[in-house]
């Protein structure tokens, strides 16, 4: 028997087809319908094109088939599965055979990376505008209020600390922005050498005491004499922002430590403060660059900038790992591993 | 003499906006580093005015909005948001959170009581 070649059109076809009775029982898949369902959770025993729709989808995909009648025979619509890639689905109804034509197109891996780069680039863009506006709102403000002669003599020296300290800020930010852009263009190992664990923690401490003895913070050093393989200067930055870091979120008077420890083939840096914490679902978005704005537009901590981001950048390239262990109230201990040379 | 509660996580924009509208206008000023510290405040002191930030951590500026807007004892004090971002809530969402205006950051320290004062149809 020969087949006819709409027959074959539908085995072919990448779209995922299927006909549905006007209940929503799945009737005919093709073998990309049959493929993209077959890899859910326990398709056994569901019959039904909305058992397999995201619950959170469902009412979309049920008012969709409702909406069907003799007066409006096609209707359109995006559901996601259990990945997040939505199917967007046209739903044709032959009234006089009782039955939905359906249509489902997938969105290319391509357009899907694309629409995520994007969205990538926009969140970007918001958190440099608000962090760069931050430090120049204060900037502009102060210098304002001194042009203007209208403030008192104590108030004009706060108001200089204050436009210093921000344009401080401004110019890390813009160094850790062109950073981001260099530690990603740069080929990974080109600039790595032996150095020495301790030699790298003691130059991050010497950069960073006088903040500490400005804010009246002690530093405290345990080094490890061991070998690695790196980038001497990266590693130093890494160390250096997360000491900055621990020192602004501790009280006058506190302590924080630096230590380093061997655990088998890897070096496992700690930076510990006993500042205010971090709250646990912030814990992993701190390192991420674009998750740090979320769409209420909170963050997890202020003036955090992009120095995480880059020293997860530069951890990962070193093929190690970085992460946070926090108690609210008690402090944070940040730790990094790197392998031994 | 008004008194107005700044509510910003950034402590330097607390001082600037304190010293602005203390100098410039000779208004008392009452700050908030927090959604849930402004709330308090709010409350207990009563202010003629609200500055308050957007973006900030944990509770946000229109979640805090929400909040004083919910409680009576805050829900008459107008709110004037101050802004990094230009994502703000459409206008109709406004008159409902009890918002009566923004400014966007960064703002002139010579005429921000100024514009406080249009915003809310205050004498200057």
């Amino acid at each position: 028997m020969h087949s006819c070649p709409e027959q074959h059109f539908f085995i072919l076809s990448p779209d995922l087809l299927c006909t549905i009775d006007l209940q929503g029982q799945l009737i005919r898949l093709n073998p990309a319908m049959e493929k993209r369902i077959r890899g859910l959770d326990s398709t056994l025993g569901k019959t039904s094109f909305l058992d397999f729709v995201h619950p959170h989808d469902y009412q979309i995909a049920q008012d969709a088939l409702q909406s069907l009648t003799t007066k409006q025979t096609t209707v359109c619509f995006a559901v996601r599965y259990e990945s997040e890639q939505p199917v967007t689905w046209t739903f044709t109804l032959q009234p006089q055979e009782y039955l939905i034509y359906a249509i489902g197109t997938q969105r290319s891996q391509e357009e899907a990376e694309r629409q995520t780069l994007e969205q990538a680039k926009q969140t970007l863009v918001s958190i440099v505008s608000h962090e760069l506006r931050t430090p120049l709102t204060t900037i502009h403000g102060s210098l304002s209020l001194l042009v203007s002669g209208r403030v008192e003599v104590q108030q004009r020296d706060r108001l200089v600390q204050i436009a210093a300290a921000s344009s401080d800020r401004l110019v890390r930010l813009i160094n850790e922005l062109v950073d981001l852009e260099s530690v990603d263009s740069e080929v990974a190992g080109s600039s790595f050498q032996y150095c020495n664990a301790a030699e790298l923690m003691s130059k991050a401490v010497v950069q960073v005491q006088g903040l500490a003895n400005q804010s009246n913070i002690g530093v405290s050093m345990q080094v490890l004499e061991v070998s690695l393989w790196g980038d001497p200067s990266r590693l130093i930055q890494v160390l250096t922002h997360l000491l900055r870091n621990a020192i602004q979120f501790s009280a006058s008077g506190s302590t924080v430590w630096l230590n380093a420890e061997r655990q088998g083939d890897q070096i496992l840096f700690q930076v510990r403060d006993s500042g205010r914490g971090i709250l646990a679902e912030h814990r992993e978005r701190i390192f991420d660059l674009f998750q740090q704005v979320d769409s209420s537009a909170s963050r997890p901590a202020e003036g955090i900038g992009l120095g995480l981001a880059l020293c997860r950048k530069i951890v990962q390239q070193h093929q190690g790992k970085i992460w946070v262990e926090s108690d609210l109230g008690t402090g944070s201990t940040f730790y990094f591993t790197i392998p031994v040379a | 003499m008004k008194r107005i509660l700044v509510i910003d996580n950034e402590a330097y924009i607390q001082e600037v906006t304190c010293i602005s509208l203390e100098t410039v206008a000779g208004w008392q000023v009452i700050t908030a580093s927090s959604g849930c510290e402004g709330l308090l405040k709010a409350a207990a002191e009563q202010p003629d005015a609200i500055l308050l930030d957007v973006m900030m951590p944990d509770m946000d500026g229109l979640a805090t909005c929400q909040k004083l807007q919910a409680n009576p004892v805050t829900r008459a004090i107008p709110v004037l948001l101050m802004t990094a971002t230009l994502q703000l809530p459409h206008q109709k969402d406004y008159v409902q959170m009890g918002i009566k205006g923004a400014i966007a950051k960064p703002f002139d320290p010579l005429t921000l009581a100024e514009q406080i004062a249009e915003a809310l149809k205050w004498e200057l």
